[in-house]
């Protein structure tokens, strides 16, 4: 199971190239925590934003630190 | 060759071959063995610790005891230990080529990512900016440690005695390309943080400590609830170590010679001369002034009264001294190794040799030294917060291009991140410094509170 993960974060993570997108993307999402909180906190608004960002950036810290191999 | 090449290429003389050679042996010995051989050789985590320790630092550490108590112990013990991550990719990219970082990012990731915002934004503008700061904080413990006993020896004149130890120090680091002027330094700045450490422990036995909340502050976190709990918890993981940290250990262990075989010692390094005292010293000061003055109510808010508050209730002339004395230890070493940051990220991001016997070096490291106007007209307000924002809005790009660096073969070659921890700790500080950025955006627009 481990093994098979590994496989498919190494093949997702892939070259140089697409691990600079993916951090463009991480960026993004961290855009969607600050700007999600700001809105939730500040406007009361709904926290959609907020989850989205904080999860879309806990799933690329665990795509990105997969290793090159 | 080290003549040639400057404090980035001393990896290749006999001392340093000798020390390579040494660490082979004892890098393959039991474990207390191998502790006990590396307490011998550290010194590039002192460096950079010392740095780390300087007057901003210390206010944040006054502040947060004061109006908190015990409960922000946690903030250098946890900015430290996420930034470990950084320090030990940047002895990773020592131990694993001779192209030092700067000259890496500008070869891989542009002069802009490399010589731009991390060697001018990040280390050289900021070393000479917050040196300012070191001025005005050192220059008024001298003239109340000698008020003690009566004397005048006022800023306009003590300023003086700072500039000569710290550009003294600073002159020394690495001078004829031998690693014995560089060790020199940093045992001068081992000797200041082991004065910080004394004389602020002085000071915590008089006003007293309550242990077991130290223990629970440094260890569990806590933050405010809400938009005021994020802002904390991002303010205090970026408190204690920046991009110039880590600029500043990478090129503190170039001109120390690390090579290859130098990367446990690093990591050890770091732990014991970084993590320890940085969290130790920012940890006692915090306690000195929460219980001076937590939970009563009207306390000053700027860290200057909350000082002259804490000198009032010490007992004895010679504690007193020890807090004064502490403090000129923190502002010294901090104003010498933010000349030797400067000097060499300047060097690194315009391509010239970052070689101590050479006129631009001299210059270049005496540079921060404007600062000295600090001590008769404090902090340059409008420049701190130019640098500030700077920071804010390209930090996040040399975070970025350092963990691919870290994942570039044709950098590292086969020595590349293999650790999914590691690069999760490296991405981690990534991201602190990505929600730094949109957190400035965000509050210049008026929508994230200021």
């Amino acid at each position: 199971m481990s093994n098979t993960m590994s496989r498919f974060l190494e093949s997702v993570v892939g070259g140089l190239r697409i691990r600079t997108w993916l951090c463009f993307v991480l960026f993004i999402a961290n855009f969607l925590i600050a700007h999600g909180a700001a809105r939730y906190w500040q406007l009361g608004t709904s926290p959609l934003e907020l989850i989205i960002g904080a999860v879309s950036t806990i799933l690329l810290l665990i795509i990105l630190s997969e290793p090159s191999h | 060759m080290s003549k040639e090449k400057g404090i980035t290429s001393v990896r290749n003389t006999h001392e340093a071959l000798q020390e390579k050679n040494y660490l082979a042996k004892l890098n393959k010995k039991p474990l207390l063995q191998r502790w006990q051989g590396y307490l011998k050789l550290t010194g590039p985590a002192a460096m950079e610790a010392a740095t780390t320790l300087g007057a901003g630092s210390f206010a944040s550490a006054v502040v947060m005891g004061a109006a908190y108590g015990y409960k922000m112990l946690w903030i250098p013990f946890y900015s430290y230990g996420i930034g470990l991550f950084m320090l030990a990719l940047a002895a990773r990219f020592v131990a694993s080529s001779d192209i030092p970082i700067i000259e890496a990012q500008n070869k891989y990731h542009t002069r802009f990512v490399g010589a731009f915002a991390t060697g001018i934004v990040a280390c050289y503008l900021a070393m000479v900016v917050f040196t300012f700061g070191q001025y005005a904080l050192g220059s008024d413990a001298l003239e109340s440690l000698f008020s003690l006993v009566g004397i005048n020896f006022p800023r306009s004149i003590n300023w003086i005695v700072i500039f000569i130890i710290s550009a003294f120090l600073s002159l020394m680091y690495g001078r004829r390309g031998s690693i014995k002027y560089t060790k020199y330094v940093e045992n001068a700045m081992k000797i200041m943080i082991a004065i910080m450490l004394i004389t602020f422990l002085a000071v915590v036995l008089k006003t007293g400590i309550d242990v077991k909340a130290t223990f629970k502050g440094i260890l569990i976190p806590t933050i405010p609830k809400g938009i005021e709990g994020i802002t904390i918890a991002i303010a205090g993981l970026t408190a204690a170590m920046g991009v110039g940290d880590w600029v500043q250990f990478h090129y503190v262990m170039h001109a120390r010679g690390f090579s290859d075989q130098h990367e446990p010692l690093a990591r050890f390094d770091m732990i014991v001369s970084g993590l320890i005292p940085v969290t130790v010293i920012l940890s006692l000061v915090s306690i000195a002034f929460a219980e001076v003055y937590s939970g009563k109510p009207g306390i000053p808010l700027n860290s200057s009264e909350l000082a002259d508050g804490l000198i009032s209730i010490l007992p004895g002339i010679w504690v007193k001294a020890c807090f004064y004395i502490g403090i000129l230890a923190i502002c010294v070493s901090t104003i010498v190794g933010m000349s030797i940051l400067a000097a060499t990220s300047f060097c690194q991001s315009v391509g010239w040799t970052p070689d101590p016997d050479k006129l631009h070096w001299k210059v270049l490291i005496l540079s921060p030294q404007i600062g000295l106007f600090g001590a008769f007209l404090g902090k340059p307000i409008w420049a701190v917060i130019t640098v500030a924002s700077l920071q804010s809005l390209f930090n996040w790009l040399s975070g970025m291009s350092w963990y691919l660096l870290g994942n570039d073969k044709r950098y590292l070659g086969e020595k590349h991140v293999k650790s999914r921890i590691f690069n999760f700790g490296i991405l981690l500080s990534v991201t602190v410094l990505n929600l730094v950025f949109f957190t400035f955006i965000l509050s210049k627009l008026g929508v994230w509170p200021e």
